[in-house]
């Protein structure tokens, strides 16, 4: 089946048949996935030992960065100041680094290529993450500007032939690892780990905001970039998540959590649950079920804290296309 | 890892040493100029960026998109040996044009600004922005096309674009009923490309955009963003005072100085640190307009449609 079939007529599968949602879980039949929910309660919280024990129980451990270059890709997508909510937290960028940078890793990157602020500087330092970059001298890597190399669109969702990743990524780093915010969207309806890779997609070569790829669909360019960059890792800062006007204009909404696993479709959709949002009803979920990864509970094992003690009720509008 | 030269950098770079020249006892600028083996290769690098069509790919590496051209053309104006390379670098400019968003689509019930509005978009066949609206704005009026049609509808998105509470960010001003944040660097670019206005510009929008620097520059340690913000401040007569410009650049400098990204930056803040840097954006012999005052937030809302009159800035 085409991407149409799974993308194209939201409304439809949004109210969707029951037929229709039975035979995808079929289609991810053969996935399956673990994601570990982990309380921090706040920001100073156990940051570091949360990724630790997440990391245990999802069987990855010391080789899995020993050696190796490891680029950690936060959420910045607006500079702000004493706004918690918009972007990954500091905190949560520095306890990822310390982990693997204690396992042995070879070297630990912050990389970004944000959408509405060309200056990352300025955004690195209203959001408090270039102080916390300075004092562990953590190299960050522009990746709006960075050299641009193209790979097919394998997964071919939006009509691209080919995208545009940096080099930094494809050439440089051994590991990506996707530390998004949880928030919801308001052209997306929600933005975690999987729509965060947008902001791997360099500025010099897609714009700022990034319109090539909203007009060839935001939710199929966020499928086809997570086919091509195949992530290893997401944890999700859902210390604090926003709601409403997502993902920039929201409120903060508290939920006191990492989250965090390997597959991140079967992540996000964990995620979508805890905002008590059906991840059947995103469209870019719903068409990474079976592509990308699992989405139906049934096939994701939860690990750490149980998704019910934790979930709550975002409130979120949508509109499922646009600019900006 | 690096990444291969590019146009914007290169440009900015070549106006901040070139505007040196002469102004630092025995400094390494000297070198420069015309004829200078360094201007050569300089020239040759930046000529060979040009492409079929007339547009400046944006990097060694990148042929398209052409977001950059605006950049050579500018640098062009003070090199004889660009002069046919600017002409149809112009034309390519003129013919790009942002995707409108049509009336009545869903959009156009939650995006706030004029999405009609023909400016410059960064890609081509996309919508258009600020940053590159007010760029090919500065380029083609420098090259006299400051009555164009292009040119003053430009000016309208610019104007459109503008946020309530004042300032300028990459275009969006009030999605879903709320307004967005302004930023430094549209805010500043915004402003420059104003003052190069061949026609008069509300003034409680220029106001209101000198107010945000005024708030804003003073904690900016970004190079780029403070850059952008002190030559739109320069574009209005409305530096507040140079001993604390001058203290804002040193913050800026040693914040940004050794990181492998900060040749633009370090460029912007030379530009804006000399008095001469804004002449790189100005048609020649253009002088500057009168002195202009911030306004407190809370002042003046709500933009003004006037036309040319006595209320408004004339910055000719």
């Amino acid at each position: 089946m085409r991407r149409r079939a799974f993308l194209g007529g939201a409304g439809t599968l949004v109210t969707g048949s029951a037929a229709w949602t039975c035979q995808r879980r079929l289609n991810e039949a053969g996935w399956r996935a673990d994601v570990f929910i982990g309380e921090v309660g706040s920001y100073e919280g156990p940051l570091t030992d949360t990724i630790r024990r997440g990391l245990a129980e999802l069987g990855i451990s010391r080789d899995w960065a020993e050696g190796r270059s490891i680029l950690l890709k936060p959420n910045l997508v607006e500079p702000s100041r004493g706004a918690p909510q918009i972007n990954t937290h500091p905190n949560v960028v520095r306890a990822a680094a310390e982990v693997f940078r204690s396992w042995g890793a070879r070297e630990v990157l912050v990389a970004e290529g944000q959408g509405h602020c060309r200056d990352s500087h300025y955004v690195l330092d209203l959001s408090g993450l270039g102080e916390v970059l300075d004092h562990e001298q953590i190299e960050f890597v522009d990746l709006n500007h960075d050299d641009v190399e193209f790979v097919p669109n394998r997964l071919g969702m939006s009509r691209l032939q080919q995208l545009g990743l940096p080099r930094t990524l494809l050439r440089r780093a051994d590991r990506v690892v996707s530390l998004p915010k949880l928030k919801t969207h308001h052209w997306v309806g929600v933005t975690l780990g999987m729509k965060n890779l947008f902001g791997v997609m360099p500025g010099i070569y897609y714009g700022w905001p990034k319109n090539v790829l909203h007009q060839v669909g935001i939710s199929e360019s966020i499928l086809d970039i997570n086919a091509a960059v195949e992530p290893d890792l997401t944890i999700v800062d859902a210390v604090i998540g926003m709601e409403g006007d997502g993902p920039i204009m929201g409120t903060p909404k508290p939920v006191g959590v990492l989250v965090m696993g390997t597959n991140l479709p079967a992540v996000d959709a964990s995620c979508a649950r805890l905002m008590k949002i059906d991840p059947w009803e995103i469209p870019y979920l719903r068409g990474s079920s079976g592509r990308l990864g699992p989405i139906a509970e049934t096939h994701i094992t939860q690990r750490g804290e149980p998704i019910e003690v934790h979930a709550r009720p975002f409130q979120r509008i949508s509109v499922q296309s646009g600019v900006g | 890892m690096g990444s291969s030269p590019a146009v914007e950098p290169t440009v900015l770079a070549w106006m901040a040493l070139t505007s040196l020249k002469g102004k630092i006892p025995n400094g390494p600028e000297q070198n420069l100029g015309a004829g200078s083996p360094f201007a050569s290769f300089g020239d040759d690098w930046l000529l060979a960026r040009q492409q079929p069509d007339g547009s400046f790919g944006v990097s060694q590496s990148l042929a398209s998109p052409g977001w950059a051209t605006p950049y050579a053309i500018l640098y062009g104006r003070r090199v004889d040996r660009f002069r046919q390379a600017r002409q149809r670098a112009v034309d390519w400019l003129l013919s790009q044009k942002g995707k409108p968003i049509p009336k009545g689509r869903g959009e156009r019930a939650v995006i706030g600004h004029n999405t009609t509005l023909i400016g410059w978009p960064w890609i081509e066949e996309t919508h258009s922005w600020l940053e590159p609206t007010a760029l090919a704005i500065l380029a083609l009026v420098a090259e006299a096309k400051g009555n164009d049609p292009r040119v003053v509808e430009g000016f309208q998105l610019i104007e459109d674009r503008a946020l309530p509470a004042g300032g300028w960010n990459y275009g969006n001003t009030i999605v879903f009923g709320q307004p967005l944040r302004p930023q430094p660097g549209p805010t500043g670019l915004a402003l420059l490309a104003l003052s190069a206005s061949l026609f008069a510009t509300p003034r409680p929008m220029v106001e209101r955009g000198v107010a945000y620097l005024h708030q804003a520059l003073p904690r900016l340690l970004a190079a780029n963003s403070l850059g952008w913000g002190i030559l739109g401040l320069r574009a209005w007569n409305a530096i507040p005072d140079e001993r604390a410009i001058d203290s804002w650049l040193a913050g800026a400098y040693k914040r940004t100085s050794g990181r492998a990204d900060a040749a633009a930056g370090l460029a912007l803040l030379l530009l804006a640190a000399d008095p001469d840097g804004l002449a790189w954006f100005r048609l020649n012999g253009r002088p500057r307009p009168e002195h202009v005052e911030g306004v407190g937030k809370g002042g003046n809302q709500g933009r003004q449609s006037v036309p040319a009159g006595a209320s408004d800035v004339q910055p000719r």
